[in-house]
C-alpha cells in the first residue's frame, strides 16, 4: 500500500498497482524502493486526489502505455476524440473540477486521463463561435475592435463561401 | 514558453482555459479542427493570452494537416504523403537535380504551366542553324521526363507567349516569323475534355506596332483591334496582362486597360472592331525594357470574387533605378458586370511603392522575376553575389 498526502493534508492509503498508473508516482516508488512513509503531492487536493484514485481504480489492469509505444499511442489518441461511456460519466463534472482533474493528471503523469480531460476539452469548444467559447469559458474580451477587425480578416480563408 | 503560461506551482485562483499551461493547450488544440482553432485565435487578443501564440505554432499546423487532410487522404498536389517540410527540401533538390539534368546553355525561357499543380514546365532552347527546340517536362517523378519535343529547323525563333487559362487547350503560341503565328497544345495524360476557347493577344512588329486581339477558340479569326491614342513612337508594347474580358497593356510611356469583347464601331469602318482604351495613365518617363508583372494572391480578393492587386517592377530611362509599383483594384468594382468605362477593374494609374537603386553597366546581363506572393528576385552579373532576393513589399 501507498501512503499519499495531499495538499490540503489529506492522507490516502492507496493499493499500488492503483497508484502506479500515476508514472510520477511509479518513477518515485522505483527510486526509493519499499517505503511506509508517505508521499506529499502538494499540487493535488484530497478532492481531485479522490476522483483520479477513483480513474484510477476503474482501470486498474489495463496495460500502460510503454516509452516506446508512446508515438504510436499518440497517432492513434490524436486522431479521436471519442471518450467511452464510463470516462465520459465520470468527467462529467464542474469546469473547475474539470481543470483540476486535467492539471492532477498533467502533474502525475497519467496520460490517459489527461487525454479524456483533454478531449472533454475539445468537445466542449468544437463548433462554438469565439463569443460562445468566451462565455462557456468566461473568458473576458479585451480586444480593440481593430485587432478584432484585423484577426477575422486573417481568418476568412477558413470560412464556409 | 513562460510568458504564454501560469506555472500550475504559483498559481492562485481556479484553473481555466485561459490560465492552464501551454503544453496543456497543446495537448487540447491538437483534438480540434481548424474552424475551432480559428476561433480560439479570436477569443482574446495576442497581447493578453496564449490562445493567438498557441494557434500560429507550426507544430498545430503541421498536426492539422496530418490529421485532417493526409489521415482522410485527400490528395495534396505532390506531398506523396510527406511532411511539408520533406517536401520542401526534396523539391529544392530536384530543382538542382533539374538544373544538372536540363544543363544547356541554349535554353533561354523556362516556365510552369499556370495551374495543373504546377506539374508541367516549358523550356525552349535555340541551337545553331536556327534551329528551335520546344520541350515540356514532368516534373513529379525524381528526374523530370519530357513529354513532349517539338523541333523547328531553319526559322528565326521570335517569342513564345504561355496560356494564362490552365482550362484552354491552347497550351502556348510560338512566333516564329513575324507573319507565322502558331497556337500549340500539349497532350497531356489527363486531358480537360470542358477546355474553353481563349484570347490571343499579338503585337505587329512591322506595323507600327499593332495589337490585336484573336479568338482561338475554333477557327482563329481576328477579333479585334486596340488603338492606343498614344504618338506612334509610343506605340511599343513592354507588357501585357490578358485576364476574362479585360486586357492590361504598358507602351513606353503608358498604362492602358482595354476591354477584350469586341463592340461595333461608332464610325463604320471596314476590317475588325476597333477598341480604345477604357483607361490610360502617362508616365513622365519612358520604360526602357521589358515590365515584370505578377498577380498577387490574395485570398480575401479570391473570397469575393475580386481582382487582386499587380505587383509591378519597371526601369525608366535614363534613371538607374528600379521602381515597384502597384495597380490596386478598383474599390467600385462590381464583380460578375462586364468591364467597362463605367466598371473599371482597376485604378489604371499605379501606385509606387518603392524605388531602389540598379545601375545599369554596359555589359550587363540582368534578369527579374516576380512571385505571386509579393517576392522579387533580381539576377544580374555585375556583382560578386550577382543575386538578390527580396519582398516585395
Amino acid at each position: 500500500m501507498v501512503h499519499l498526502v495531499t495538499s490540503d493534508n489529506v492522507e490516502f492509503v492507496v493499493d499500488k498497482e492503483v497508484v502506479e498508473r500515476s508514472v510520477l508516482i511509479k518513477n518515485m516508488l522505483e527510486d526509493v524502493g519499499e517505503t511506509d512513509q508517505s508521499i506529499p503531492l502538494a499540487n493535488v487536493s484530497s478532492a481531485v486526489l479522490r476522483k483520479v484514485i477513483e480513474y484510477c481504480e476503474h482501470h486498474r489492469g489495463e496495460p500502460l502505455p510503454s516509452a516506446d509505444a508512446d508515438q504510436n499511442q499518440d497517432e492513434t489518441r490524436k486522431r479521436t476524440t471519442d471518450i467511452s461511456e464510463w470516462d465520459q460519466k465520470f468527467i462529467t463534472v464542474d469546469q473547475e473540477m474539470l481543470f483540476e482533474i486535467i492539471l492532477a493528471a498533467n502533474y502525475l503523469d497519467i496520460k490517459s486521463l489527461l487525454d479524456v480531460g483533454c478531449k472533454t476539452v475539445a468537445n466542449m469548444i468544437k463548433g462554438k463561435t469565439p463569443d460562445e467559447i468566451r462565455r462557456l469559458f468566461n473568458i473576458v474580451n479585451d480586444f480593440t475592435p481593430e485587432e478584432e477587425a484585423q484577426i477575422k480578416k486573417e481568418n476568412e480563408w477558413a470560412e464556409d463561401r | 514558453m513562460n510568458e504564454f503560461t501560469v506555472d500550475s506551482h504559483i498559481r492562485h485562483r481556479s484553473p481555466s482555459l485561459d490560465t492552464i499551461p501551454l503544453d496543456i493547450l497543446f495537448d487540447i488544440f491538437q483534438h480540434l479542427p481548424i474552424q475551432s482553432v480559428l476561433a480560439l485565435r479570436q477569443v482574446c487578443p495576442p497581447t493578453s493570452k496564449s490562445f493567438d501564440a498557441i494557434t500560429r505554432l507550426r507544430s498545430i499546423w503541421a498536426l492539422l494537416l496530418r490529421t485532417l487532410v493526409q489521415e482522410q487522404n485527400i490528395p495534396i498536389p505532390s506531398f506523396d504523403g510527406k511532411s511539408p517540410v520533406s517536401v520542401s527540401l526534396r523539391a529544392r533538390a530536384r530543382e538542382i537535380h533539374f538544373g544538372a539534368t536540363v544543363k544547356d546553355p541554349d535554353v533561354f525561357f523556362m516556365e510552369f504551366l499556370p495551374g495543373r499543380g504546377n506539374r508541367w514546365l516549358v523550356s525552349v532552347a535555340i541551337r545553331a542553324r536556327r534551329k528551335c527546340i520546344i520541350q515540356c517536362w514532368d516534373l513529379t517523378v525524381l528526374q523530370p521526363v519530357c513529354i513532349e519535343k517539338l523541333t523547328y529547323t531553319d526559322r528565326p525563333y521570335n517569342c513564345v507567349v504561355i496560356n494564362n487559362d490552365p482550362s484552354s487547350p491552347a497550351i502556348m503560341t510560338i512566333q516564329s516569323k513575324p507573319e507565322v503565328t502558331e497556337i500549340l497544345t500539349i497532350d497531356f495524360e489527363e486531358k480537360d475534355p470542358e477546355s474553353a476557347g481563349s484570347t490571343l493577344v499579338t503585337k505587329c512588329l512591322t506595323c507600327d506596332g499593332k495589337v490585336s486581339i484573336w479568338d482561338i477558340s475554333d477557327q482563329p479569326y481576328e477579333k479585334m483591334q486596340l488603338v492606343s491614342p498614344s504618338p506612334l513612337h509610343e506605340y511599343h508594347c513592354r507588357a501585357m496582362h490578358l485576364c476574362d474580358d479585360y486586357l492590361i497593356i504598358f507602351f513606353i510611356q503608358t498604362v492602358e486597360l482595354y476591354s477584350t469583347i469586341p463592340r461595333p464601331n461608332n464610325i463604320a469602318t471596314p476590317g475588325v472592331p476597333i477598341s480604345y482604351p477604357l483607361a490610360q495613365h502617362s508616365f513622365h518617363y519612358r520604360i526602357i525594357e521589358k515590365i515584370n508583372m505578377s498577380e498577387q494572391v490574395s485570398w480575401h480578393a479570391a473570397r469575393l470574387h475580386r481582382p487582386s492587386p499587380i505587383n509591378i517592377v519597371i526601369r525608366f530611362w535614363p534613371v538607374d533605378t528600379l521602381h515597384y509599383f502597384m495597380l490596386d483594384p478598383n474599390p467600385v468594382y462590381v464583380p460578375g458586370r462586364e468591364t467597362s468605362l463605367c466598371n473599371l477593374l482597376y485604378l489604371v494609374q499605379p501606385t509606387l511603392v518603392h524605388t531602389r537603386c540598379s545601375p545599369v553597366w554596359s555589359d550587363l546581363k540582368s534578369d527579374i522575376a516576380l512571385g505571386r506572393y509579393g517576392t522579387m528576385l533580381l539576377l544580374d552579373n555585375h556583382d560578386q553575389d550577382g543575386m538578390e532576393y527580396g519582398d516585395f513589399k
